[in-house]
């Protein structure tokens, strides 16, 4: 059965990944075709004075790509589930509605996994190879909060769709905005570190945002 | 009695305005009930209380013996529910949506629903969302009919077909019900499809439910009367006279009492008639007799 479920959210899903994976390309494209260019017309030392001293991230540009992607996957996945009441639909399979929530969350949450994965290996080999590995680990630190955002503006904009209440979706849009807000902050090169696993913790903890706001809607509330 | 569907004293609220207080009806296994009402009646209210969609201020539902708020897995499979407006998943085409509730429903009857099928005049791979609302409503028929579940909880399934395909749906329905030995529960605001369809039902209006009974019986005891008469502001709703309209002299009384109890009670209460007749009633004359036309 779940098999079946599968099979439905990646029809609704499949083409919103596919743009997705094009606009990771496109960026990662322009990132190190950038990246050729600085070290081309920059001496080695200049590079490397930029990025120690002033915190260049030749992957900066990356920044808001995770983020833009969550909300794709979510708006596939879901607005056609709230358009006419379609949830209902799902909600009224034989299967507990709470592992359905669940598992639809999960779908989505693999899918994100599956697209940021390939992004991360390619700045990490990218990087490898010009930079030594305390910058691609520093680099790494940098921009795990901006994946962690694109999971946030996922399970967000999910609870929002679901949730029934327009007073609720206001309230969780205006705490999902000032959330991702602190993920996306400029920090220095790493500067991420001390915080990284609070920041983890909190995107695990707001998954379950879009749970309730399901178990709303199927108990009819306004 | 063995009874599909049972509601007892149900009582909701949409914040302080009253939907239902007090309902209660019970589905026989086997027979074809209809709820009917206008719009506003609280007909969908009652649907997505069946569903589990919505939890009543007070009372019960029990749809095959569990609590309809608590609808486990295994008697979701043996509800058939058809969402007002035909509702379907229309990001996916007919082929693709019965490879995804066939995987749900042990006894899926995929024959069935390709039979249905091959009567539309659709391609494979076009969308749900590129058909007409006639075309929607027998593929959503069609995945009904597969699941082949116990009980049928329809809503509004007249919403947006024309006449040629209300009657598909519902001769359909009726075979199936009548074949299998299913129970059907039906909303419509065409009150004129259901006649000769439905075994039993609810009638209700803004203030609660205003009959409940064999459709037959509706149809053979409730009476339409027209006369003349000069007394008009003396003709009243009471105890005799469930509704009347009048037009200047001219007045319409609807009763579930003979012409004779009528006649007298109208005497009694000094109107004076000529020309009393008795008219028959379909069961949309009798619907709109008893509940009015606002």
């Amino acid at each position: 059965m779940y098999k079946a479920l599968a099979y439905k959210e990646w029809i609704k899903i499949r083409w919103w990944a596919v743009g997705s994976l094009i606009l990771e390309l496109l960026f990662l494209i322009y990132i190190f075709t950038n990246l050729r260019a600085v070290i081309e017309y920059n001496s080695a030392e200049m590079i490397w004075s930029s990025v120690v001293y002033k915190s260049y991230m030749f992957f900066q540009s990356l920044k808001y790509v995770p983020f833009v992607i969550g909300i794709f996957i979510s708006v596939a996945q879901y607005l056609p589930e709230v358009l006419d009441m379609k949830l209902k639909l799902t909600m009224h399979l034989p299967l507990e509605e709470n592992r359905v929530l669940l598992f639809l969350n999960l779908f989505g949450t693999t899918i994100l996994l599956l697209l940021f994965i390939p992004l991360v290996a390619v700045l990490v080999i990218g990087s490898s190879i010009v930079f030594p590995s305390e910058i691609t680990y520093a680099m790494i630190i940098s921009i795990i909060p901006w994946f962690l955002s694109g999971f946030l503006s996922y399970f967000f904009v999910s609870a929002i769709m679901i949730e029934p209440a327009w007073s609720r979706r206001l309230v969780i849009a205006i705490i999902g905005f000032f959330l991702i807000n602190e993920f996306l902050v400029d920090v220095i090169l790493g500067g991420f570190i001390k915080i990284i696993v609070v920041l983890i913790v909190f995107t695990l903890l707001y998954n379950y945002a879009h749970m309730l706001s399901g178990l709303r809607f199927k108990r009819g509330s306004k | 009695m063995e009874y599909v569907v049972e509601v007892k004293n149900l009582t909701h609220y949409y914040g302080s305005k009253k939907v239902h207080e007090n309902l209660n009806f019970n589905i026989k296994k086997g027979s074809i009930f209809g709820l009917l009402g206008k719009n506003g009646t609280g007909k969908t209210t009652t649907i997505n209380i069946l569903n589990g969609f919505l939890k009543p201020k007070s009372g019960q539902c029990l749809i095959l013996g569990e609590d309809s708020y608590k609808l486990s897995p295994k008697t979701k499979s043996q509800i058939g529910f058809l969402i007002e407006g035909h509702i379907q998943y229309s990001f996916m085409n007919i082929i693709q949506i019965e490879k995804y509730y066939s995987q749900f429903y042990p006894q899926w009857k995929k024959d069935v629903y390709y039979d249905l099928m091959s009567k539309l005049k659709v391609l494979d791979n076009q969308k749900i969302s590129k058909m007409s609302c006639g075309q929607r409503s027998q593929v959503t028929l069609g995945l009904l009919l597969a699941q082949d579940p116990d009980l049928l909880i329809l809503d509004d399934y007249s919403m947006g077909l024309d006449a040629g395909y209300r009657r598909l749906f519902l001769d359909f329905l009726k075979e199936y019900g009548k074949a299998e030995n299913k129970t059907i529960f039906i909303t419509s605001h065409i009150i004129q499809d259901l006649d000769g369809f439905l075994d039993d039902c609810v009638i209700l209006d803004y203030n609660g439910v205003v009959l409940q009974m064999p459709i037959d019986e509706f149809k053979n005891t409730f009476k339409m009367y027209q006369f003349n008469t000069n007394q008009t502001e003396l003709i009243s709703k009471d105890g005799v006279i469930n509704n009347f309209e009048i037009i200047k002299n001219k007045a319409t009384v609807y009763s579930f009492n003979d012409i004779e109890n009528v006649q007298n009670h109208l005497r009694t209460k000094g109107v004076n008639f000529t020309d009393f007749k008795d008219h028959k009633m379909d069961l949309e004359d009798a619907f709109i007799g008893l509940t009015g036309k606002y």
